[in-house]
């Protein structure tokens, strides 16, 4: 038998720039199209609810995960928050109710997308505190509404005289238990996560819990007459007395918030 | 006449392999990086493991903090301590007892020889402050402070009398001191104050004065009782309370810029005070009112 000798097969410049655009529209534009999700936006069928939760889900371990090790590393390093000259504790479901007050409350991811807050999901873990907030989200870019879930962590820090609860903003998804579910929203969610997750935090602006940390206190005088011998009119003049407390940690733990604040300076005038 | 040219299978690769890259590059960029869900379910049941083994030293916390009432808290005795320190070292002029006339302070009838008269010693006025050297918690019953209290100081007052019939009048040093323990309790105000408010009850203020009045030589000493919650004002001890969150105002317009903030005022509930060991312990339940 003779050996099958293959040699490349001659191809012409006409043939190549026939092919060429065919090329170029599977290997190019084809996933740029799916991708952008405006192909399978139409379709409606690009909404992976399994593979959203399953994301969201390790994406909030992953940050609880870090938190619980930073909270160890704290108190093994630091002090027992019980040697603290004060200490407030917040329990969860405080704290709950506490977000929960922003129900209803409206604000805006971009100048053409409005949201509405329907509800708020909140859980504290050892370290970290959590809310999902779900949203109502009006794109006027896309001429859609969707809705949301974004997941925040809750920040709790010492701002001035209150405590402040932020929220930080690390995952943004479709709610999938939303009726009516559009798959526009993963072309929203892109948007929000590409340009403006970073940014997001300032248009969901915190809460403020006043804890008065600077307070002038007035101790009443008095003046009590005394009949007798001798006759004495005593007095005990007002007297201010000005706290001086600054936080010392804001601690997460599984059930509950623990606020631990010294006394920095007491002074009587 | 075209001349056909052949493109090998090398220069047909260097085409489509950047184009390939290059497409899946802009594929990747116009869509949501999601990991697989298998990925996603691996990730979890490792974290599932780490979390566990990192939140095991945290429990021993978690056990010691937990409560039943939404908010606790938690003051430690020395903090009280340390405000009637500082009540007592930084100012001088804790009590200031003015003398109104008292007439007489004393007096004693005398018969010399069937002439009978009558010395005696009043008080005309002064003015006497008092500093509070020592104020200290030394004990705690029930919701009960004990506090001791050690109050001294000296001036002089004007006195005058007659002795043996012969008007006088001196200026004599009197000093007057208080050492006693007190009862202060502890209370919830509904603004969430924390107050010690002074139980009723007597403490005697001793007062010492010794008078040389045209050769009428008198020690005078004498226990004054006074009625300590008409003395003492409650203090105000610090406690973190809140009764109002500050929520953002829902935004009319897209802004980046500025907030405004409304009160959402929080009504306390069935407030408990109590002391356990060195810490009083203030436990509530919190209710968030309408704006």
């Amino acid at each position: 038998m003779c050996p099958i000798i293959r040699t490349p097969r001659p191809v012409n410049r006409a043939e190549t720039a026939r092919l060429m655009p065919v090329v170029l529209a599977i290997t190019i534009l084809l996933p740029i199209l799916q991708g952008c999700g405006l192909v399978s936006s139409i379709a409606g069928g690009n909404v992976d609810r399994a593979r959203y939760a399953k994301a969201r889900e390790a994406a909030s371990l992953e940050a609880r995960y870090l938190a619980a090790l930073r909270l160890s590393d704290r108190l093994v390093r630091g002090d027992d928050p019980e040697n603290a000259d004060l200490v407030l504790r917040l329990e969860e479901d405080l704290l709950r109710r506490m977000v929960q007050q922003l129900r209803g409350r409206a604000g805006w991811i971009d100048a053409e997308t409005r949201y509405v807050i329907d509800s708020l999901d909140t859980e504290l873990h050892h370290g970290s505190a959590f809310v999902a907030l779900y949203l109502s989200v009006r794109s006027e870019g896309y001429d859609v509404d969707v809705g949301l879930v974004m997941d925040c962590i809750l920040a709790l820090t010492p701002d001035g005289d209150a405590l402040r609860v932020d929220f930080e903003p690390y995952n943004v998804s479709p709610d999938v238990s939303a009726p009516g579910l559009l798959s526009a929203a993963e072309d929203i969610i892109a948007d929000v996560i590409r340009v403006r997750l970073g940014t997001l935090k300032e248009q969901f602006p915190p809460i403020g819990l006043p804890l008065g940390f600077d307070e002038l206190v007035a101790v009443d005088g008095t003046t009590t007459r005394v009949r007798g011998t001798p006759n004495l009119v005593i007095t005990a003049p007002r007297r201010l007395v000005d706290y001086r407390l600054r936080v010392h940690d804001v601690l997460v733990f599984d059930s509950f918030a623990l606020v631990t604040v010294n006394l920095e300076s007491l002074r009587v005038r | 006449m075209v001349i056909p040219r052949v493109i090998s299978p090398r220069m047909h690769a260097a085409v489509l392999i950047p184009a390939i890259l290059l497409s899946l590059l802009l594929s990747a960029c116009s869509s949501i990086d999601l990991p697989s869900q298998e990925e996603s379910e691996a990730k979890i049941r490792r974290l599932r493991t780490e979390i566990a083994r990192a939140e095991q030293p945290l429990h021993i916390y978690e056990r010691r903090f937990r409560g039943e009432r939404d908010a606790v808290s938690t003051l430690r005795t020395d903090v009280v301590n340390r405000i009637f320190g500082a009540v007592a070292s930084q100012r001088s002029d804790d009590l200031i007892i003015a003398f109104p006339p008292t007439r007489p302070l004393l007096s004693e009838r005398k018969s010399v020889l069937g002439i009978r008269y009558t010395n005696h010693l009043d008080i005309d006025s002064g003015v006497v402050t008092l500093n509070l050297r020592r104020a200290e918690l030394v004990s705690t019953r029930g919701s009960a402070l004990r506090v001791l209290l050690e109050i001294e100081g000296a001036g002089r007052i004007s006195v005058s009398g007659r002795y043996t019939g012969l008007p006088a009048s001196s200026s004599p040093r009197i000093a007057l001191s208080l050492r006693d323990t007190v009862s202060m309790d502890l209370q919830a105000g509904k603004d969430g104050t924390l107050m010690l408010v002074p139980r009723r009850g007597e403490v005697m203020l001793h007062a010492t004065l010794y008078v040389k009045l045209a050769g009428w030589e008198i020690p005078w000493n004498e226990d004054i009782p006074l009625r300590i919650d008409e003395l003492l004002a409650p203090v105000s001890l610090p406690a973190l309370i809140s009764t109002s969150i500050k929520l953002p105002v829902p935004a009319r317009e897209y802004s980046d810029e500025s907030y405004e903030f409304v009160d959402v005022p929080i009504r306390l509930r069935d407030p408990v005070l109590f002391l356990e060991g060195d810490r009083i312990r203030y436990t509530f339940d919190c209710e968030f009112m309408k704006p």
